[in-house]
């Protein structure tokens, strides 16, 4: 169950609408060396995204009437209700959540690939910008260099998993370094503690910024589906207090997704990664 | 007209090579590699080849040399006497090796003699004397007596042989020669050796040996035809990549120690495949494209396995082990200069070096010995600080000391130009947050980058002739005389004319008088 959340992420939007690539004839690939979940910050703010356009208050008519978050920079409407459970999992056998999924990206089990494609120029510098760029999520293989600093090595090769859904979001833009991505919708399938699961993302989103020294740094946010994460926690080798623990966590926390009830029955998440350059191996 | 214009793409008529006073015959020690590569071409591949043996040490830049010059110490013989025996017991252990040896069936003297005689011939290179074969034979006689095991007693003859100067060293002592009166030759059976080891870095094969016997290989047709042969057997790639490992001291990356706090791609196997590189691209340039030397400093031709295209920065060829691919024309980097073999080996743990990369340029790429710093001199540069932030401001800051200057001057305006390189060989555009000026001249050709500085060394007048040098003196086994220039330049020139390729040049050596006669034995 731990590495749940992060798979969700992994999955394919459907293409974009305007299926005529872009001009640029350069490609860029990156993959995601660390990822840690956007916690809630001393301030009470945390970074993320508003996935539901909507800012909600607590008890208010929208997001099942829980309070969204407000980002650091600003930004009202921030859904990352995670952030208000994950302190509560850490309680639990969940407290190593972090570095087993640090440790699933080292040995090349969750590799996540940014790729931007028909490229105008050169994007890894912070001022670069391209009024369109085709952009997809992706999924890598194969066991990833590690330097002896203890981080993935940079412009390393890794096979393109040809098998896992690959999600193009169309085109975006990349601005001053910037990029965001919206409307990511997801579905794959995942095993997690040997059960394959079919896990479904809506309305994901995804946005970085280039760093100085070339990296990617980011978010990627979505809602996790309650019926799935009731059902994961069930498995057998879940200890009950846990399962009755995420079930209660669900109950009351859940911000997305509202049925004809107006019961909702997602999770907003938010990630922070970094991402290097890497080459896809095609063959 | 037209007639004109045919006879101009006709080659010249090479002048025949200027007479020479032949060099001394040297006794030569089998290199590790020449040692291994024999017990494997005695017993087979799957002989483990004892590794714990006297070391190499190269003289005249080679270590082929080096084996003709370096004593054995009392310790090196005994670990030739461990060594022959290791490989005796694991042929006689082995059903398939001992089966591949043992031609009899009957386990008696008469066998052991049979057995011997025949590994003898291959093992000393030559026929055993009825005498040699003698002694052999009883020791594995008296072995077997003693331990009462046929296998143990032909263990033991097989240790003889092996252990044996004969086989340890080449013993070519030469002939007068018949057709031409006081002057002396290396025999037929001598030329035999001397072409598999140049060649094939190996002993002779069967047909050679042979053709050696027939008295073949004292003429030129005879030569010729072997030599046909030998370059079209795979045995000639390992032949060409050991002089490559040689002549650019590539085995010494087996010891290559960076600080890995400095350089993040550091690894144990780095080193290795930096050597895996350099000699893919040095054999595929020789045989499969058959193309130009000097195009091995600027070709955008390169070998890499993924650990090496992720120090490039270019994407892998093959996710699994070594497989071509062209380098980017953007990416500043490109031929021998360009590769880790170079770039790491010439440089510190800690930092590059542009004087050990320069002096490596002038002295095995360009065949120009510097002398060695004084001892009284201070070879120590400043330490990076903010008044010298590059390699360059402390290298200037050193060469103000006129002691210094004197050297330095030689080395370090052709080792800046790779200061793009870090001491792994990665690329850097800074070197603690100032942009590096990588321009410098070599022999007055001014150059911006290392990408230039390519195409300088490329054109440099002595890099083709430097080059036939040191195959000329990997052929014969010593450290050319002045009295062999002349020859050497004849080589060179022919060289040129073939289009710098090196399948020619050796062909042109195998046949050279410098490499066939030799002068008088030295009592």
């Amino acid at each position: 169950m731990l590495t749940l959340p992060l798979a969700l992420l992994l999955a394919c939007a459907q293409p974009g609408d305007d299926t005529a690539a872009c001009s640029g004839e350069k490609t860029s690939t990156y993959v995601m060396s660390t990822l840690l979940f956007s916690r809630e910050l001393d301030d009470g703010t945390s970074a993320g995204f508003n996935l539901d356009e909507s800012v909600t208050d607590a008890g208010g008519g929208t997001g099942c009437g829980i309070q969204d978050y407000t980002d650091p920079d600003g930004t009202t409407g921030i859904d990352n209700q995670f952030a208000k459970v994950l302190p509560v999992l850490e309680t639990t056998e969940a407290q190593a959540l972090e570095p087993l999924i640090q440790a699933a990206i080292d040995d090349g089990s969750l590799l996540i690939t940014l790729e931007l494609g028909n490229v105008d120029s050169d994007i890894a510098t912070t001022d670069a910008s391209d009024t369109c760029v085709d952009f997809a999520l992706g999924r890598a293989t194969g066991a990833p260099s590690i330097g002896t600093d203890g981080l993935m090595e940079w412009y390393q090769t890794l096979a393109r998993d040809t098998v896992s859904p690959r999600s193009e979001a169309g085109h975006v833009a990349v601005t001053g370094g910037r990029l965001e991505a919206d409307g990511l919708q997801v579905t794959l399938p995942v095993t997690i503690l040997g059960h394959e699961l079919l896990v479904t993302v809506l309305e994901g989103s995804l946005r970085f910024e280039v760093q100085p020294d070339g990296s990617l740094a980011g978010y990627l946010a979505g809602g996790l589906d309650q019926a799935q994460l009731i059902e994961l926690a069930s498995t057998d080798n879940i200890d009950s207090e846990v399962t009755a623990l995420v079930s209660s966590l669900l109950d009351y926390n859940v911000d997305m997704a509202p049925n004809d009830y107006g019961t909702c029955q997602q999770l907003s998440i938010t990630l922070q990664f970094t991402a290097i350059p890497i080459f896809l191996f095609e063959g | 007209m037209l007639l004109l214009l045919a006879c101009a793409t006709v080659d010249p008529v090479r002048e025949s090579a200027p007479v020479v006073e032949p060099a001394g015959p040297v006794l030569k020690r089998l290199t590790h590699a020449q040692y291994g590569n024999s017990i494997q071409s005695l017993f087979g591949d799957a002989v483990v080849v004892p590794d714990d043996i006297e070391p190499d040490a190269a003289s005249d830049g080679l270590l082929v040399i080096g084996g003709t010059v370096n004593s054995l110490s009392s310790l090196g013989v005994e670990q030739y006497e461990t060594a022959a025996f290791d490989v005796a017991d694991q042929v006689m252990a082995s059903d398939e090796l001992r089966t591949a040896l043992v031609s009899c069936d009957t386990a008696d003297d008469a066998c052991s003699r049979t057995v011997l005689q025949a590994l003898g011939r291959r093992a000393w290179r030559r026929p055993l004397s009825d005498a040699e074969l003698d002694r052999i034979a009883t020791i594995a006689s008296e072995a077997t007596a003693t331990l009462g095991s046929w296998d143990e007693g032909l263990t033991y003859g097989i240790a003889a042989l092996l252990e044996s100067p004969y086989f340890v060293y080449r013993v070519e002592l030469g002939e007068d020669d018949p057709d031409a009166p006081g002057e002396r030759r290396y025999t037929s059976l001598e030329m035999s050796t001397r072409l598999a080891y140049f060649l094939w870095n190996s002993t002779p094969d069967e047909e050679l040996i042979a053709a050696g016997e027939a008295g073949d290989l004292v003429t030129d047709a005879g030569i010729d035809a072997q030599v046909d042969r030998m370059l079209s057997d795979d045995r000639a790639r390992a032949g060409i990549r050991n002089f490559f490992n040689e002549m650019l001291t590539l085995y010494e990356l087996d010891d290559l120690s960076k600080d890995p706090t400095v350089y993040v791609h550091a690894s144990s196997s780095v080193g290795a495949s930096a050597r895996e590189e350099t000699l893919s691209l040095a054999e595929w340039l020789t045989f499969d494209d058959d193309g130009d030397y000097r195009d091995f400093f600027t070709t955008q031709t390169a070998f890499l396995d993924p650990k090496l295209a992720t120090i490039y920065r270019v994407p892998a060829p093959s996710m699994d082990g070594f497989a071509k691919t062209t380098l980017p024309a953007d990416g500043g980097r490109r031929g021998f200069l360009g590769e880790v073999s170079f770039l790491a080996l010439q440089a510190h743990p800690t930092s590059t070096s542009p004087t050990r990369r320069g002096k490596f340029i002038r002295e095995v790429l360009l065949c120009q010995p510097l002398s060695p710093p004084p001892a009284d001199v201070d070879t120590s540069i400043p330490e990076p600080s903010d008044g010298y932030p590059t390699m360059r401001d402390r290298l200037e800051e050193h060469m103000s000391n006129e002691g210094c200057a004197v050297c330095h001057v030689q080395t370090d305006p052709i080792g800046l130009g790779f200061e793009n390189f870090d001491g792994l060989g990665g690329w850097r555009d800074t070197e603690n947050g100032n942009t590096i000026d990588p321009s410098g001249d070599l022999d007055g050709v001014m150059f911006p980058d290392a990408w230039s500085l390519a195409s300088a060394v490329r054109a440099n007048s002595n890099l083709a002739p430097c080059f036939s040098r040191t195959l000329y003196q990997y052929a014969t086994g010593h450290a050319a005389s002045d009295a062999e220039d002349p020859l050497i330049d004849w080589h060179s020139a022919g060289f040129a004319d073939s289009g710098y390729r090196v399948q020619w040049l050796i062909r042109d050596i195998a046949a050279s008088s410098g490499f066939r006669r030799l002068g008088e034995v030295e009592q």
